[in-house]
């Protein structure tokens, strides 16, 4: 449940044999101009990782810390411990704008990653210390923060005795509006996490074979006049998913692309914020028709 | 698009052109990712709001794309791509719609003739309203290709606001050839700038972003090549080389801010090439693109 819980936040962790007891490893990738995730949070005593997985070479400064990792080249990797909490900036000398960060917390809060529809249940998990007794989750909706409900031990696994291990708590909350979340409990505050929520529609789309292309027709559930719909093709020479064509919703709720010339090549469409690229939903990918 | 091969002119002509300079709302990294390394990144880091030349019919009336899909495979920055024969006068009828920012604008061009009224350069004290466009307002700037006009050449906003918007993509490309001067079967614009944390061709990111060039065996291809910024560039085609006008051949040239140029070559290798800035620092950060040439 530890792993599961922190590799929905792109971390993974696996207990660390050198570490305090309970203490965790925490994985940062470095990439060729990026770490990621550029941005972590750990609980107070956790070691963070670097994994160069780039064909370049790295290293790691907190300048304020005064930690310096020392160059690590393809496949090496470097670690540090954390016991004082704060919030740690640190960089790499070697490439100009590779930046990061590392929250150390008492203990760590954990949302969704992606935009919540209105209606559903917000899944939280908590990574805390041994013994921590109760944790709050509190909301701030823009009036301060007020509990809004109570961390619990998660469901434990087999062979799991279920009492006093780290970590494992988790809380639902119901998604009624965008807010800002913190646990909370007597040994302190955890890192805050913003989870927007919104009312984008479901959106589907339909193929159908046209005279020389594909037409494909989106419809947004519920209707959405003026929604922005992009559709995408993965193509091999744009190394992705391509913006091909952009509209927005009519009256109906509906929009239809006609596509020539591009095959039998995977397209979606995805529903999109005011910047035409912010994805809020998208459909499951299919086929164009030729 | 095949750019058609002309019959030249038997005598100068007066262009007009009608641009605007209009809010858009810019995708550095469509596919927001670096095809090569695999890095990803968000909207948050690759879209802006920002101004950009576009071009229009008489009277500002309706938007036209900038450039046929041939040249730059997409739209609106660069600028509209306007093209001259040497003798010709260009009169570029100029509208400020930035009713965003509601920063003035103007046009600045190199390589032709103009009076200080059409240099749209501001200097307190000394230009005019051709240098400080209002938002609302336009201008027409009256210039001329002359003799030594044949080339490819940088206009941009030399507005009391061009800093900021020449790293938004405020600026295009003129491209003028001579009199008699055969045309090229295609011809692509390569325009080398910063933007935000990216260095950028046409103001795109990484492979699949940049244009994906196109050509076919035998064709007469030429690369319109620019800089706009402060920093220098090395242009090169992978598996390709052209001549200098002393006949020296080559297959990376160096340009530096505001600097321009074209090559060209009779196409006569097949396959997927790379084209980029040789500067590492800029290549890593997305000045990259593919050319891909078909028998």
């Amino acid at each position: 449940m530890r792993r599961a819980l922190v590799a929905s936040a792109a971390v993974a962790v696996a207990l660390g044999a050198a570490a305090p007891a309970h203490a965790a490893s925490v994985f940062v990738l470095a990439q060729t101009q990026s770490f990621s995730p550029g941005q972590i949070n750990i609980v107070t005593g956790d070691t963070v990782i670097w994994r160069n997985i780039s064909q370049k070479t790295h290293n790691v400064l907190f300048e304020t810390e005064g930690y310096n990792s020392g160059r690590f080249g393809p496949r090496e990797v470097r670690n540090h411990p954390f016991p004082t909490a704060g919030v740690y900036d640190y960089h790499c000398t070697i490439h100009t704008g590779m930046i990061g960060q590392v929250g150390v917390y008492p203990l760590v809060l954990e949302g969704p990653a992606t935009r919540v529809r209105r209606g559903t249940t917000i899944a939280f998990g908590v990574r805390a210390p041994d013994g921590a007794g109760d944790v709050t989750i509190e909301a701030d909706y823009g009036a301060g923060f007020a509990p809004v409900a109570a961390a619990t031990a998660a469901v434990p696994g087999p062979g799991h005795e279920g009492h006093d291990e780290p970590g494992e708590l988790h809380a639902d909350v119901a998604a009624t509006d965008t807010a800002t979340y913190r646990a909370v409990f007597s040994g302190g505050t955890s890192n805050e996490t913003r989870v927007e929520v919104t009312d984008a529609p479901d959106i589907a789309a339909r193929a159908r074979r046209t005279r020389g292309g594909t037409a494909v027709t989106v419809t947004a559930t519920p209707a959405s006049p003026g929604a922005r719909v992009v559709l995408q093709v993965n193509l091999r020479e744009r190394f992705g998913w391509w913006p091909l064509k952009r509209a927005r919703l009519d009256k109906r709720s509906r929009a239809t692309f006609v596509v020539r010339g591009q095959g039998h090549a995977r397209a979606r469409v995805v529903l999109v914020a005011p910047d035409w690229a912010t994805p809020l939903n998208e459909t499951r990918a299919f086929r164009l028709r030729g | 698009m095949l750019i058609a091969v002309s019959a030249t002119p038997a005598e100068a002509a007066t262009r007009h052109v009608w641009v605007a300079a209009v809010p858009a709302t810019w995708n550095m990294i469509p596919n927001q990712r670096d095809g090569i390394t695999g890095d990803t990144f968000s909207p948050e880091e690759t879209v802006f709001p920002t101004v950009a030349y576009r071009r229009f019919t008489k009277g500002w009336k309706k938007p036209l794309r900038n450039a046929p899909r041939s040249m730059v495979d997409h739209d609106l920055i660069p600028g509209p791509i306007i093209h001259l024969r040497v003798g010709d006068r260009l009169l570029v009828h100029f509208k400020n719609m930035d009713t965003t920012m509601r920063n003035p604008h103007s046009m600045h061009f190199h390589g032709v003739s103009y009076r200080p009224s059409s240099d749209g350069a501001y200097v307190p004290g000394f230009s005019g309203k051709d240098a400080n466009v209002k938002p609302g307002q336009h201008w027409t700037y009256r210039l001329k290709a002359g003799p030594d006009s044949a080339g490819v050449w940088p206009y941009h906003d030399h507005s009391p606001s061009m800093h900021h918007s020449l790293e938004g993509g405020l600026w295009g490309m003129l491209s003028i050839f001579g009199r008699h001067e055969r045309r090229p079967d295609r011809e692509f614009v390569t325009v080398f700038a910063p933007m935000g944390d990216f260095q950028t061709i046409d103001g795109r990111a990484f492979v699949g972003n940049t244009p994906v060039n196109r050509a076919m065996v035998g064709d007469k291809i030429q690369w319109d090549v620019m800089a706009i910024g402060s920093e220098h560039h090395t242009f090169h085609v992978h598996g390709h080389r052209w001549r200098t006008a002393a006949g020296v051949p080559e297959d990376t040239r160096t340009l530096g801010p505001a600097e321009s140029f074209r090559v060209s070559w009779r196409e006569d290798a097949p396959g997927t090439w790379l084209y980029h800035c040789h500067v590492e620092q800029h290549m890593e950060k997305g000045m990259i693109g593919i050319y891909r040439v078909s028998r």
